[in-house]
């Protein structure tokens, strides 16, 4: 495995930075419109995006003044979705199940 | 490389639930396919069925990505207390494969699913483990399943010992 996909992955080992990932897949946003979404210190938000940078998961524009992070759509290709899923396999699907038998409570 | 080198990943959940009706989450073709699926997917039954000593294959469909297949071979299904299976990559007619866009991951792993009455529901314990792989495809399932919650189960100095091999 490359260097790159090492350093992708060890970023989306963080569940605030694929949340901020997910965030970013809606469009464009300063560094303040997104720490407005998590309840963690901007300078944290931060760390996290110069970690998801760093990773080429996400760029910095340049528009006049302001430099917004946005997706870097190559950085994420289907190789990085495929094993981050595989990452998150057992304990996405635990979560799946836990609601499914919560529906099955409710039911009749 | 020794089958105790193998690493085995191990989740535990306890879900308020009865031991039957968990059991039935994963023995019941039509729960399963229910839930199973990455959020957002759909599981089908392409052939083969849910039994003991069985095959079956299942696809998983995503929008905007082609379908993957499933090959699973029913080892063990004891009700409500162990489900136990082989599930490898498959194409469509059945035959192993890669999974779709790497070529690094076991070809096949053992999915133990394990069942106990416990505080008034239900405590699941999952063993994974690799059965069929290549060194390439075991160094990534350690590398990736390291970042899952659960942790390792076993030793971890044999875990230690395994990644010291490089």
């Amino acid at each position: 495995m490359n260097e790159s996909l090492d350093l992708a992955f060890a970023a989306l080992a963080d569940p605030t930075r694929r949340a901020i990932l997910a965030q970013l897949a809606q469009g464009e946003a300063s560094v303040s419109a997104i720490a407005a979404q998590f309840p963690i210190s901007q300078p944290a938000v931060s760390r996290h995006l110069r970690v998801l940078e760093e990773a080429g998961l996400i760029e910095t524009a340049q528009q006049g003044q302001s430099r917004p992070r946005r997706l870097k759509p190559e950085g994420l290709d289907r190789a990085q979705q495929f094993l981050a899923e595989m990452a998150r396999y057992w304990p996405d699907r635990l979560d799946r199940l836990a609601q499914f038998l919560d529906q099955q409570k409710d039911q009749p | 490389m020794t089958a105790s080198h193998v690493p085995v990943f191990t989740i535990s959940r306890h879900f308020a639930a009865p031991i039957e009706q968990v059991y039935e989450a994963w023995a019941d073709l039509e729960k399963m396919v229910a839930w199973s699926g990455p959020a957002g997917s759909t599981v089908e039954l392409v052939s083969g069925e849910l039994a003991e000593g069985k095959t079956s294959i299942s696809a998983t469909v995503m929008p905007g990505v082609d379908a993957m297949y499933s090959l699973c071979l029913w080892r063990e299904l004891r009700r409500p207390h162990r489900v136990a299976w082989e599930q490898s990559f498959c194409t469509r007619e059945g035959e192993k494969c890669s999974p779709p866009f790497f070529d690094e991951w076991p070809r096949t792993l053992l999915t133990e699913v394990d069942l106990a009455e416990a505080e008034g529901g239900t405590m699941l314990t999952l063993r994974w483990t690799p059965i069929e792989y290549d060194e390439a495809g075991l160094a990534m399932f350690v590398k990736q399943m390291a970042s899952m919650e659960g942790g390792w189960g076993g030793s971890f100095a044999k875990l230690d010992a395994f990644l010291a091999q490089g």
